[in-house]
């Protein structure tokens, strides 16, 4: 609970992979706990008064933007959601690993989920004009699924917390399956299943989710993943053992 | 030293920056983004509530609805600061523009025949407001990236811009810092765009991003030729959640929310008799204040806060159409909307003010820069932004700034000396750096940053006074001569905050003291800008728009006016039915 006489310790993996005379340590930390403290606000606390040269990603503050996601006691979490008052007195802090390491607790997801959009050419693909004078019509009970596939915020937690994606470095990833997942149900879309063959009807693709659920446990958007590569995958297998379209 | 060279530079990847880089690779142009973040984790992504266009899409609820009805909710929320014709270009363009956002596939609401769907919002004289649940910025940006993607435009992000490069009257480009390696990098451009977004950050209580730091403000006016448009035209929210202050949405009283007093009295229609909840911002904030100030606020650990009330809306309602309100709530609260009421508290949430520019996005007193989106001055909404029409302004100044910087980058050739004044300013910036090192740390601009935005918070907020802005504008001179003596901690040229910080603060303050010594100067009272020493509106002195100047060798900024654009709607009553907030007895 938020008891402010709680001196809460944080334990935080300090590295610059640019500095040769850098080597991978944990530096500790102390912090008053206070009401409404996170995993963030406490870094603020430690960044700004205790040592400047820490560094990590910090942007909306909010649980929308993605990009403050951290290893908190060795399960990915956003350091702006992550509440001190659910955690022990003893935290420990460390970057993602999956992804390029920038320094201490800070990584670059920018690389990774651009490549992963052109992969899978993660645009509208349509054979009608823009018309001015009116949208395109589509039914609010087609469009819901798409909007809770689209509220993935590209944190990289699912990426993180998946041992397929670790394993295997050309794997889509649940954040990729379900980024295909929103173009493939999205009524407004023309492309047939077949022209995402190349990338989900592979090991790297559908078949290479070891159902371990990680990424349902730790989605900070709490998106139904494995529902989503359910329906994904009885598509694919529809197409590819029956012929269905 | 690495130079890139493009037509068009656009510096800033959210919602303006990105419609802007499309339009303008639609040109033709060569083009790249330069920005802080990974597009897609812009602050405009954390848009709400809606986007305004006047689609007629909601039959009775919508009602007659015309880019006209559009253009007086928005010249009457902007208390009559706006430019007119502005008002005007952006309104009519309003429907194209967003129904080709859905045709990039924004995932809009949709209604029962399948069209887009319309909220109320605050302000509106009918139900505009298109949206995608409560995540309509993410769900914009999301698309417009993917044009991006499409197009293959170049992107640079982790990468902090520093300053522009003039030569002579011209903007030529910017030098930058990659965040990643420390390096300074220079860019060499036809045309400059800035769409790098809001200024919260100068208050310590703000909806805001932390990168929300007014950085293309301070580009453009540290140049000494262009000017700021009205800074102290500052919104405050209604509803930012207490105290962790994070936006709950205005289409929570959109869709039918109250605020409420500690007697659970619906104390807005006191203050506002024909909009009640749904009058604009700036009347909403001063009513809740009021509120407050009689005594009848809530009293919480961190001072007293009012409710925001959906229980009556129901569990489905909630979680189909607000359902990050209900997250955001549990999440970073422990409350659940549902059952549970919600603390609020008006906080800094947008800049009307910015880096004035013309109706086709080009910036004032050079050549070679444009704005567009929140850092800029338009001027769409004078002295209150509606609810809604700040998404509407990043994509049509998105496409109007594109769209003209492509066309004058065409005409443009390289000029004699730009290389000399690329390696000058890279020169220039690097000696900053090598002074801050060189520095003791005798002050720590993070102190600094909270010692400026808490005297922000309390002197130059809603309820202003002569007084009051007198002191800030003295304790920001002293905090601005305490920033020249920032020394860094850490001697190092990449990857360091302290650093990023450290280039920033004394431009910040800068910043702060135009909104200050602005809003000091303005003896009256328009929309967002109260004074309670001035509290009528008076047309007969102050229906222009102020304008700040870096001066040489001074803080505080050269204060010129100029008379806004009127086409279509001469001054009048706004329609809210406001009463005048009761004087300040017991603050
Ligand atoms: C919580 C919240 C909710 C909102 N809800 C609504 C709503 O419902 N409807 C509405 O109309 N408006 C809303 N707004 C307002 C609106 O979202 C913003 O005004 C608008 O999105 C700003 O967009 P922008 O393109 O100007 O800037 P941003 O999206 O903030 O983008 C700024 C860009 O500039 C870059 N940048 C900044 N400085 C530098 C630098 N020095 N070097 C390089 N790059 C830089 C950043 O990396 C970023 O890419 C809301 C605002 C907030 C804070
Ligand atoms: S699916 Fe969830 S966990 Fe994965 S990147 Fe998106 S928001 Fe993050
Ligand atoms: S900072 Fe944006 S999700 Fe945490």
């Amino acid at each position: 609970m938020a008891d402010n006489k709680r001196t809460l310790k944080f334990k935080i993996y300090r590295h610059d992979p640019q500095d040769p005379s850098s080597e991978p340590h944990y530096d500790t930390f102390e912090v008053q706990d206070r009401p409404y403290l996170s995993v963030y606000l406490a870094m603020e606390e430690i960044q700004q008064k205790q040592d400047q040269s820490l560094y990590y990603d910090i942007c909306c503050r909010s649980n929308v933007c993605g990009s403050c996601a951290v290893n908190v006691n060795g399960q990915p979490k956003l350091a702006c959601k992550t509440q001190m008052k659910d955690l022990p007195d003893e935290v420990i802090v460390e970057p993602l690993r999956y992804f390029d390491h920038i320094k201490d607790v800070a990584v670059d997801k920018g690389r990774w989920f651009m490549e992963m959009s052109h992969r899978l050419k993660g645009w509208m693909h349509t054979d009608k004009p823009f018309n001015e004078k009116i949208e395109n019509i589509q039914k609010e009970d087609d469009r819901i699924p798409v909007y809770e596939a689209e509220r993935c915020i590209e944190c990289g937690i699912c990426i993180e917390a998946c041992g397929a994606a670790h394993h295997d470095p050309e794997y889509l990833g649940s954040a990729g399956m379900n980024r295909a997942y929103r173009f493939i149900i999205d009524t407004r879309d023309v492309r047939a299943l077949d022209e995402f063959a190349e990338q989900l009807f592979t090991e790297s693709g559908v078949f290479g989710c070891e159902a371990m659920l990680g990424c349902r446990n730790f989605c900070p958007k709490e998106i139904p993943l494995p529902y989503h590569f359910g329906i994904l995958r009885r598509r694919i297998l529809g197409r590819i053992l029956l012929g269905k379209k | 030293m690495k130079i890139f060279d493009y037509d068009v530079i656009i510096i800033g990847a959210g919602l303006t920056g990105e419609r802007a880089a499309v339009a303008a690779h639609e040109d033709g142009s060569s083009v790249a983004i330069i920005s802080l973040v990974q597009p897609r984790q812009s602050h405009s992504n954390a848009a709400q509530g809606g986007i305004q266009c006047s689609l007629d899409n909601m039959g009775e609820q919508s009602a007659g609805d015309d880019w006209k009805l559009h253009f007086d909710d928005t010249v009457r929320g902007s208390d009559w600061g706006a430019d007119q014709d502005v008002v005007e270009q952006v309104t009519r363009a309003a429907p194209r523009l967003i129904r080709e956002m859905e045709y990039f596939g924004c995932p809009f609401n949709r209604t029962s025949d399948g069209k887009i769907e319309q909220r109320n919002f605050g302000g509106t004289s009918v139900w505009r407001a298109a949206f995608a649940a409560d995540f309509t910025g993410h769900a914009l940006l999301y698309a417009i990236d993917q044009e991006v993607m499409r197009k293959g435009i170049e992107i640079f992000w982790r990468v902090q811009v520093i300053s522009l490069i003039l030569n002579g009257d011209r903007v030529i480009g910017c030098v930058a810092m990659d965040l990643r390696t420390g390096e300074l990098i220079a860019f060499h451009a036809g045309s400059t765009i800035l769409a790098t977004g809001g200024s919260g950050k100068l208050y310590s209580e703000s909806t805001n991003a932390i990168i929300c730091r007014g950085d293309g403000q301070f580009l453009a006016y540290n140049t000494g030729k262009v000017p700021l448009g009205n800074m102290e035209a500052v919104q405050f929210h209604p509803t930012g959640m207490y105290p962790v202050w994070i936006l709950l949405t205005e289409g929570c009283r959109g869709d039918g929310g109250v605020l409420r007093n500690k007697d659970h009295h619906e104390f807005m229609w006191d203050y506002a008799s024909a909009k009640g909840n749904l009058a604009s911002r700036d009347v909403v904030s001063r009513g809740m204040i009021s509120e407050i100030r009689a005594g009848r606020g809530i009293e919480g650990d961190f001072g007293p806060h009012i409710w925001l009330d959906l229980t009556h809306l129901g569990r489905d309602k909630i979680i189909s159409r607000l359902r990050d309100v209900h997250d955001i709530a549990r999440d970073f609260a422990g409350i659940d909307v549902v059952t549970e009421m919600a603390p609020v508290k008006p906080v800094q949430h947008f800049m009307m003010g910015g880096v004035r520019i013309d109706i086709d996005c080009r910036a004032r007193g050079v050549e070679g820069l444009y704005a567009g989106g929140e850092c800029a001055c338009w001027d769409m909404h004078g002295f209150n932004r509606l609810g809604g029409n700040s998404m509407l302004e990043t994509i049509a100044s998105g496409y109007f700034s594109g769209t003209t910087a492509a066309k004058d980058a065409s005409g443009r050739t390289s000029g004699a000396g730009d290389l000399a004044a690329i390696h000058d300013e890279v020169k220039k910036q690097d000696e900053i750096i090598e002074e801050l090192h060189r520095h003791d740390p005798e002050q720590n601009s993070f102190a600094l940053h909270e010692e400026m935005a808490v005297l922000m918070t309390e002197n130059v907020g809603i309820f202003r006074t002569g007084e009051l802005l007198e002191a800030a504008v003295e304790q920001l001179l002293d905090i601005r001569a305490r920033a020249d003596r920032i020394g860094l901690t850490h001697k190092v040229r990449g990857r360091s905050l302290e650093l990023e910080m450290a280039l920033r603060i004394p431009y910040m303050v800068e910043l702060a003291l135009t909104i200050a010594q602005g809003a000091l100067k303005r003896t009256e009272s328009r929309g967002g800008h109260y004074r309670e020493d001035y509290p009528a509106r008076n047309d007969d002195e102050w229906l222009n728009r102020t304008l700040a100047y870096k001066q040489e060798g001074d803080p505080l900024p050269r204060l010129e006016y100029e008379e806004v654009v009127l086409t279509h709607l001469p001054p009048g009553d706004r329609g809210y039915g406001e009463k005048a907030p009761p004087p300040a007895k017991d603050k």
